[in-house]
């Protein structure tokens, strides 16, 4: 490993929990979150010079996420989607654990929403940037991001009302049955 | 059951504390692999991208080699000098060269033999060469051996070869018939005196006229000779002739040329006398042919048997001319004259009455309707102006009516006020 890759991933190292949260949210459904994410750490070290300053790492990682998945949007095909789909639907429900499940409900609820709701909803609810910083890396305004945050919130309380009843039934305590 | 923001908020936390699937260790092997493929991927491609200039480089220099050396191999070829210089020296240099001089200056070394044989004397053939080159005390500057000079045609000919086709050949030339402008025969005898007037007269004409002769007991055993147009004919040729001549036993040579429109020589020719001569007998036995075959034929046309047909055709036409009787003619004509008369007077009475008649009764016609159509016109505007003065009446009434009832309103309204008052 030489100097630029341990100063890499000395910086990548606090945020990776974040960063992989973020990409498993956002692409749940359309890849596999482990390609976005080397994908993005590769192009992050490879334009890793223009770099000003280390507290910008964070944000500079995940502008270069967004806008390949903003390129892979245009070249994405249906048949590798449909396959992606059925790869993460399988992983997901092998997860036993009750957290697993509200989260897997909450992946299957944030794919329905639009892709720049969902990436606003992941970024401020789940990596918890704030709406300037939202703005800056979806290179928009922040009365956008805010109301994509609130038309996001909106249909995914419609989204997960339809989903509500196996989200209470995990949440029941076994043996009481189910409605 | 809907879905409340706690709810919500809820789940955004278990999403927000869950552990990572994909652990750092996991990722950071990953990356580090990547970013080595991904290092021999851009050194692959960047090999890549220099091979491909490489390549275009290459081929754009090969390319401009093959041009420039193509351009190269076209220019030499098509540079007779080059050529010239493969071309081995003369071999018999005792011969009479006819030579049509390209345009482009174009100088060449031949054995131009071949089409030259028949101009040449069978004794004259053979050459000394040792004699023709002994340095003379007048060796005039042309006579280098480097001189000698042939048409490009005759380069590569074989002995056996056609001969050019710009040389004036005795053997084939038909313009011998025609008589020459000048015509002179060298014998041995003829003197230095003889060739001068000679180059005066070829001089005269336009011909570069050099000569060189040597005499040994006062006859002439070695004679060079170089005529030259130096006018250029249509296709850019001017004719040259070189003869180097080493005289042993009779000689007879005959130079001739004709002279063009201007005045100026068009054509020489240079050669045996015999076969001058052979040429001219040709020419008149072939003229005496000719002659006599228009005699043939005009035996064979019967003129005579022609004139009394057209003799007897103009009497016949005479005799018809004093027959014809022109006062019958005269009188057809008169006659003709009054019955033209008589059908254009009959036309003028019969058909212009009817056509006025007609006339008239169209013209009562049209004159009648139209004189209908006003007098209905003038009806319809008289009722017009009845309503309107109707309708101007009625309006003035209806004014009256209503002036009257103000004035009546207000009067009650004077009345009413008056009594107000008093009261």
């Amino acid at each position: 490993m030489n100097k630029k890759q341990s100063e890499f991933l000395e910086l990548y190292e606090p945020i990776h929990d974040r960063f992989e949260r973020f990409c498993r949210a956002r692409v749940y459904g359309d890849m596999d979150f482990r390609d976005l994410m080397n994908e993005t750490l590769l192009k992050a070290y490879q334009k890793f010079e223009a770099l000003r300053s280390k507290e910008a790492f964070l944000s500079f990682l995940f502008s270069i996420s967004v806008r390949i998945l903003a390129n892979n949007k245009r070249k994405r095909k249906e048949d590798s989607d449909q396959f992606e789909k059925q790869e993460a639907l399988v992983f997901d429900l092998n997860a036993s654990t009750d957290t697993s499940t509200d989260v897997y409900f909450l992946h299957q609820a944030l794919a329905e929403l639009s892709e720049d709701q969902r990436e606003s909803i992941i970024l401020f609810e789940i990596t918890g940037f704030s709406i300037k910083e939202i703005a800056q890396i979806q290179e928009t305004s922040e009365s956008s991001v805010k109301q994509r945050l609130r038309r996001g919130r909106m249909r995914l309380k419609e989204i997960l009302t339809f989903v509500a009843l196996p989200i209470e039934a995990n949440n029941q305590p076994k043996g009481e049955g189910q409605l | 059951m809907s879905v409340s923001d706690e709810n919500l908020a809820q789940l955004f936390s278990q999403a927000r504390n869950q552990q990572p699937v994909a652990n750092l260790d996991e990722t950071k092997k990953a990356f580090i692999t990547a970013t080595v493929v991904a290092a021999g991927g851009v050194l692959a491609t960047k090999g890549l991208l220099q091979l491909l200039t490489t390549k275009k480089w290459i081929i754009m220099l090969s390319t401009i080699t093959i041009i420039t050396t193509g351009t190269l191999i076209v220019g030499l070829s098509a540079n007779p000098k080059e050529t010239a210089e493969n071309i081995p020296s003369v071999d018999n240099q005792n011969s009479i060269i006819t030579v049509d001089e390209p345009q482009e200056s174009f100088e060449a070394v031949a054995d131009a033999s071949s089409y030259l044989e028949p101009a040449i004397p069978s004794q004259l053939t053979e050459i000394d060469h040792n004699a023709v080159f002994e340095p003379l005390a007048s060796e005039p500057d042309f006579l280098n051996e480097n001189d000698f000079i042939a048409a490009e045609d005759s380069l590569d000919a074989e002995p056996d070869a056609e001969p050019l086709s710009h040389a004036p050949r005795l053997a084939e030339s038909t313009s011998k018939i025609k008589p020459y402008a000048q015509r002179y025969d060298i014998t041995e005898n003829t003197t230095k005196t003889d060739f001068e007037k000679m180059k005066r007269e070829a001089e005269k004409d336009g011909i570069e006229f050099t000569y060189k002769a040597k005499y040994t007991d006062d006859k002439l055993t070695k004679l060079r000779l170089e005529l030259k147009i130096d006018q250029e004919e249509e296709d850019g040729y001017a004719q040259h002739v070189m003869s180097n001549i080493d005289i042993k036993g009779s000689f007879e040579y005959t130079i001739a040329w004709d002279n063009g429109a201007n005045g100026q020589a068009s054509n020489f020719y240079c050669g045996d006398t015999d076969e001058f001569n052979e040429e001219d007998n040709d020419a008149q036995g072939e003229l005496e042919e000719s002659i006599n075959e228009f005699e043939d034929m005009l035996a064979e046309l019967q003129l005579e048997d022609l004139i009394e047909n057209f003799d007897s055709l103009s009497e016949q036409m005479w005799n018809n001319f004093d027959d014809i009787d022109w006062d019958d003619i005269a009188a057809e004509f008169e006659s003709f004259e009054a019955e033209f008369e008589e059908a254009f007077e009959e036309f003028k009475k019969e058909d212009v009455q009817k056509l006025m008649e007609e006339l008239k009764e169209s013209s009562e016609e049209m004159v009648k309707t139209i004189q209908e159509e006003l007098r209905q016109m003038q009806i319809e505007i008289e009722k017009e102006k009845i309503e309107i003065e109707k309708q101007k009446e009625q309006d003035e009434k209806d004014k009256k009516e209503n002036k009257d009832k103000e004035n009546k309103e207000d009067k009650k309204d004077d009345q009413e006020d008056e009594e107000g008052t008093r009261i």
